[in-house]
C-alpha cells in the first residue's frame, strides 16, 4: 500500500503546490463514479473469496467497470494515463489465465515466504513468472522499497502518472471557474 | 450534501479507483 499511498500524496501535494484546495475536487466532473466503488468490491472479492468460474468473472467485470469509467471521462486530464494502465494491467492477466505474472527474484528480494505460495501455483491473482508466461514485461517486475514493500507493473506506474495528474487538475481546477458557473453548470 | 462531504466523497472513489486497478495487481505481503 506504500505505493498507492505515495501516489496519492504526490497528487495532493502537487495540487498545494499549484495553490490547489482538496475541496476543489468537485470540479472535475466525473461521469459513473458509482462505478469505482463497485469495481472496487468486486475486484476484492474475486482476488480474496472467489476461485474457479466466479474468480473470472468477477475480476473481468471489475475491470470492464474501470475501463468504462475511463473510457467516458477520457476527457478529464490524467485519466486516458490511468486508461493506459489500467489496459496493461488487464491484458497481461488476459493472456495469462487472468493471473499476474510476479518475478521471482524480485518477491523473493519482498518476502521469500511468498515464493513457495507463487511456485506451488497461486498466490491470490499472482502467478509465477516463466518463460512460459506471457507478455512478462507487464507483470509484477519492480520492487518497490518503502515499507510496506510492493511489486509493481509498468500498468501500475502509468496509472500512477495518471492519478497524480487528475488529483492536481481536480484540486487547481476550482480556481479557474467561478462558483456561479460552476453551479449553472449541468450534472 | 455539503462540499466538504461531496469532495470526500469524490476523492474516496479516486482512493478506490487506485485500490482497484493497482493493489489488487501489486503483490503485497499479507494481502491474501
Amino acid at each position: 500500500m506504500a505505493f498507492q499511498f505515495l501516489v496519492l500524496l504526490t497528487g495532493l501535494v502537487a495540487g498545494w503546490s499549484k495553490k490547489g484546495s482538496i475541496w476543489s475536487i468537485t470540479s472535475v466532473r466525473l461521469r459513473i463514479l458509482w462505478a469505482l466503488p463497485i469495481a472496487y468490491t468486486l475486484q476484492h472479492l474475486s482476488i480474496v473469496y472467489l476461485t474457479g468460474r466466479l474468480y473470472e468473472v468477477t475480476l473481468v467485470v471489475s475491470y470492464l467497470l474501470i475501463i468504462w469509467f475511463c473510457a467516458v471521462n477520457i476527457r478529464v486530464p490524467g485519466i486516458l494515463w490511468t486508461l493506459g494502465g489500467t489496459l496493461c494491467n488487464f491484458m497481461v492477466m488476459i493472456v495469462n489465465g487472468l493471473r499476474m505474472p510476479a518475478y521471482v527474484p524480485a518477491v523473493a528480494h519482498m518476502s521469500p515466504k511468498i515464493v513457495p505460495l507463487l511456485m506451488k501455483g497461486e498466490y491470490g491473482k499472482s502467478i509465477a513468472m516463466t518463460s512460459s508466461s506471457h507478455l512478462n514485461f507487464l507483470g509484477d517486475i519492480f520492487s518497490f522499497e518503502i515499507q510496506p514493500m510492493s511489486i509493481i507493473s509498468i500498468g501500475d506506474i502509468l496509472f500512477a502518472i495518471g492519478l497524480v495528474i487528475l488529483i492536481q487538475y481536480g484540486m487547481t481546477m476550482g480556481r479557474s471557474v467561478s462558483p456561479r458557473v460552476n453551479q449553472a453548470a449541468p450534472e | 450534501m455539503s462540499a466538504k462531504v461531496k469532495a470526500g466523497l469524490v476523492f474516496g472513489a479516486i482512493v478506490l479507483f487506485s485500490v482497484a486497478a493497482q493493489a489488487g495487481i501489486a503483490i503485497v505481503p499479507g494481502s491474501m
